[in-house]
């Protein structure tokens, strides 16, 4: 089973372009800033919004193009948004049973398969509860239950788990993960967190402003963003240059000597946060790459601080990873001015 | 504490029904001129059976030209009901019935001056294409005519059922309205092919309605008593009008027998 | 009081007169509102022959009354459930100038006078009506005067209750279960059957009541349209209307039986489905 859409929404403030290819079995994640147009793309695709151009074809259907558009109900999709929205009135198993029995199905025939969906998430023995009496995360997993129970081609997952509390999150991502490996429909999610796209998909679109800046498998991406958004996602230091030396560029920070460029012309340079060291003076030695700059923000991101930084004389932020040690012996409160510097061998350079 | 006083009086006021408030009662008229002379101003409460509505419309407009100063307030009902909200304390100056029976169920100290206006007779109203071809009494006892009399309780639905007890004939009654005039729309809409209301309808409604005569052996007379219930000059004096050549011309150019 | 001077007199008045006041100003319209309705409902309590209220109750005129008061209510509320919930259903969902269109003149028969919904209804459905005249040409069906216009006119002045309340019970109904719904393959009928009704149900049984207690009280548009004639079109406040000329205690008799049923039915309602 294989997807191959072209999504064109007009959402009036803009109009999303986003095409997306995904193999069979695979998991295709959707990324973006609130209001880049993610959730519209997932409803066109569901067909609770109509396309303005383009297609959706799955396993070789036309589920929608220039000329026809199926409904939902003749779609095989399943949808799964950050609210469950299991039906009130409905146990569990009741949920989970509407879509066979939507579809078709004998009321028996559709209880069995309910149970057994329950039962491929480790849940059959809430069964008999209703939505009330389930707590958010088993909620999640029961509405994950029902996606499923219809054996949708296109199993549409929109913010699965941001609507979670943080302690439950990790359970239900690692479930939603385990039954995704045993899926051989194609899956879209859409999200913002990108812990989730990582754990869950196998290929990522980033969208921004109805565009594709950037796709990619989690490993491209990470090791090479091309947009400042995607860097922010993926916590690197992202700057356009252009290549002006042997090991040299032009960048908003000045000149950045790399490790070494391979071509010639536009070019990316980018560098992790915790490659960047924090100085209270102008640092020598090995330190090639080296900037004055003032403390924007600091904040405490698990056993290290990340601290936002404005570079002297450049329009151009910095953000460095620094233990909470060097904090108080640096004195890095907002205002405070300082050193950054990166050795060139942390500094890499691709095209752009 | 005067918000509290004014927000008692608004409460007192709804409680005695809204009537006793409104600002022109009968009571504070009652010191004008001497009985002797022409009233200058006041107001006439008049409750009268539905079947006046025109007439006494007529003469009331007429009065009121002649005396600028006097309003002359008309309601107009069932006989049976309205005798029933005097007897509740409906504030009524005068009262004019169909027929006399109504009248036992006004107070009995305000049966007293009781002068007759007018008499009335049954006639068959219908259709003015007369659809059901309605000649005669007997012509009611035809099944397939949908006959619409007034109610048991209200004068014209007991003159209805003694014609034609009368004459011997049981028709197909569809409905018994609560007063004439609701009787006589049923049929100058076109509902009912036939029914039974006073002689002064049918000459009142005109072309709407054509009317078939009862012949006097089945016919019923119902004689109109007016009722005065009290002797201000303005009562009087209207009252005086009605019972006067003017008013017997009207009450018989609306089709009215003379009393 | 003290002997303190006048100007503080006149400050301990002012704290301790204010909340008197202002609660006065709140509890007295409250007595009086429950004074305008409790008032005549004593008085009908009191003015009632209850040692024969068994003898008035079997006047001739009472019981078919009844009867058919309950009766055509039934239907009605039926007719208001069958047609109107739908129609409520997709008004709830829609929006444009047709729904709001719609939802106006939905709402005409809630101001108009029942007189004139009867004399609308005549104008409609009557023998020389809009659609009436054909009817009666084509198969010899008149409506005027049959228990079926009780019903028509009950239903012409109740169903805009039942379809305002139920429509907003939907409204409230999160537009995303149609969203899932659809998307397991529910078509807009099943969706509308097992998703929209329950979720709505206690707005639908409100609705219900609302239209019910509309219809028993229905006087204007019947009398107008569909008559008055003991056991066929003469519902229990007709025959109220009528008796109170002849027999008064019967028409007591009967306002009592008719308050008894339909504080049973709001008392049960109340307690099963509307808190």
């Amino acid at each position: 089973m294989s997807l191959d859409a072209d999504v064109r929404v007009s959402r009036g403030a803009f109009d999303v372009h986003v095409p997306l290819l995904v193999e069979p079995g695979r998991v295709a994640a959707v990324l973006g800033p609130n209001g880049a147009g993610k959730t519209s793309v997932l409803h066109a695709l569901a067909g609770l919004l109509p396309l303005a151009g383009g297609h959706v074809r799955v396993d070789g259907h036309t589920w929608a193009d220039d000329r026809r558009r199926l409904g939902p109900a003749e779609r095989e999709v399943g949808l799964l948004a950050a609210d469950h929205l299991l039906f009130p009135h409905l146990t569990a198993l009741g949920n989970v049973a509407f879509g066979p029995r939507s579809r078709g199905e004998e009321r028996r025939a559709a209880a069995a398969r309910a149970h057994a969906e329950l039962e491929a998430l480790g849940i059959d023995d809430l069964a008999d509860r209703r939505p009330a009496a389930l707590s958010h995360g088993q909620a999640q997993r029961v509405a994950l239950a029902r996606a499923l129970a219809t054996d949708p081609r296109l199993l549409l997952l929109d913010e699965p788990l941001s609507a979670l509390d943080p302690a439950t999150r990790p359970q239900v991502r690692a479930t939603l993960a385990s039954r995704l490996g045993d899926y051989g429909g194609v899956t879209v999610v859409v999200t913002h967190d990108p812990l989730d796209a990582l754990t869950l998909a196998d290929h990522l679109v980033f969208v921004e402003d109805g565009r594709v800046v950037q796709e990619g498998t989690p490993t491209e991406v990470v090791a090479r963003p091309r947009d400042p958004y995607v860097a922010h996602v993926v916590g690197l230091n992202l700057y356009p240059g252009t290549t002006s030396g042997p090991d040299t560029l032009d960048t908003p920070l000045g000149a950045v000597v790399t490790g070494g460029v391979e071509h010639t012309g536009p070019t990316w340079a980018a560098f992790a946060p915790s490659a960047v060291a924090l100085y209270p003076e102008e640092p020598h030695g090995s330190t090639r790459n080296a900037w004055p700059a003032r403390v924007v923000g600091v904040e405490l991101v698990g056993q290290t601080v990340r601290v936002r930084l404005a570079v002297e004389g450049t329009d151009a932020a910095l953000l460095a990873e620094v233990t909470a040690g060097s904090v108080a012996t640096l004195g890095l409160r907002p205002g405070a001015a300082v050193w950054a510097g990166v050795k060139a061998t942390e500094v890499s350079a691709y095209p752009r | 504490m005067r918000a509290r006083t004014a927000a008692a009086v608004v409460v007192g006021c709804a409680a005695l029904a809204l009537t006793a408030c409104s600002p022109a009662t009968s009571a504070d008229t009652s010191a004008g001129p001497g009985a002797s002379g022409s009233p200058e101003s006041g107001t006439v409460t008049v409750l009268a059976a539905a079947s006046l509505t025109e007439p006494l419309t007529a003469l009331a407009q007429q009065y009121e030209q002649d005396h600028p100063g006097v309003t002359v307030r008309l309601g107009f009902g069932s006989s049976t009901t309205l005798a029933q909200q005097i007897a509740e304390g409906a504030p009524a100056d005068l009262y004019a019935s169909a027929g006399e029976a109504a009248l036992d169920l006004l107070p009995a100290d305000a049966r007293g001056d009781t002068t007759p206006i007018a008499r009335n007779t049954v006639e068959i109203a219908t259709p003015p294409d007369d659809p059901g071809h309605v000649a005669s009494v007997e012509d009611l006892a035809d099944p397939d005519l949908d006959v619409v009399l007034c109610a048991q309780s209200v004068p014209c639905g007991a003159a209805a059922d003694e014609v034609l007890h009368r004459a011997g004939v049981t028709p197909h009654v569809v409905s018994r309205e609560v007063d004439v005039k609701a009787t006589l729309t049923k049929v100058t809409l076109g509902e009912a092919d036939a029914a039974l209301v006073y002689h002064s309808d049918v000459v009142g409604a005109g072309d709407a309605v054509r009317g078939v005569e009862v012949p006097a052996d089945d016919n019923v007379v119902l004689t109109y008593p007016l009722v005065r219930l009290a002797d201000r000059p303005e009562v009087t004096a209207f009252a005086g009008l009605l019972t006067s050549p003017a008013g017997e011309q009207a009450l018989t150019a609306a089709g009215f027998l003379a009393p | 009081m003290s002997t303190a001077g006048p100007a503080s007199a006149r400050a301990t008045r002012r704290t301790a007169g204010r909340p008197a006041l202002s609660r006065a100003a709140l509890v007295v319209p409250a007595v009086a509102a429950v004074g305008l309705v409790v008032l005549p409902l004593l008085g009908l309590l009191l003015r009632t022959d209850w040692a024969d209220l068994g003898r008035h109750l079997s006047a001739p005129v009472v019981w078919p009354a009844i009867r058919l008061s309950l009766l055509t209510t039934v239907v009605t509320v039926l007719a208001c459930f069958v047609l109107g919930t739908p129609l409520a259903w997709l008004l709830a969902r829609a929006d444009g100038r047709l729904a709001t269109w719609l939802r106006a003149v939905m709402t005409v028969p809630v101001v108009l006078p029942p007189v004139v919904g009867g004399v609308a209804l005549l104008m409609a459905y009557g023998r020389r009506g809009l659609v009436g005249r054909p009817v009666l040409e084509a198969f010899g069906v008149s409506l005027p005067f049959t228990p079926s216009a009780v019903v028509l006119a009950q239903v012409f002045v109740s169903l805009p209750f039942y379809v305002l309340a139920v429509e907003g019970a939907m409204r409230a109904v999160d537009a995303r279960y149609d969203a899932v719904a659809a998307t397991l393959g529910a078509s807009p009928l099943r969706t509308f059957t097992r998703v929209a009704l329950p979720l709505a149900a206690p707005g639908v049984v409100s609705g219900a009541a609302l239209a019910w207690a509309r219809a028993l009280g229905e006087f204007g548009a019947t009398i107008t349209f569909a008559g008055n004639f003991a056991g066929r079109t003469q519902t229990a406040p007709l025959a109220v209307y009528v008796a109170l000329q002849s027999d008064p205690q019967a028409a007591l008799a009967l306002s009592i039986a008719m308050l008894a049923v339909s504080v049973l039915v709001l008392g049960l309602l109340r307690g099963r489905w509307m808190r």
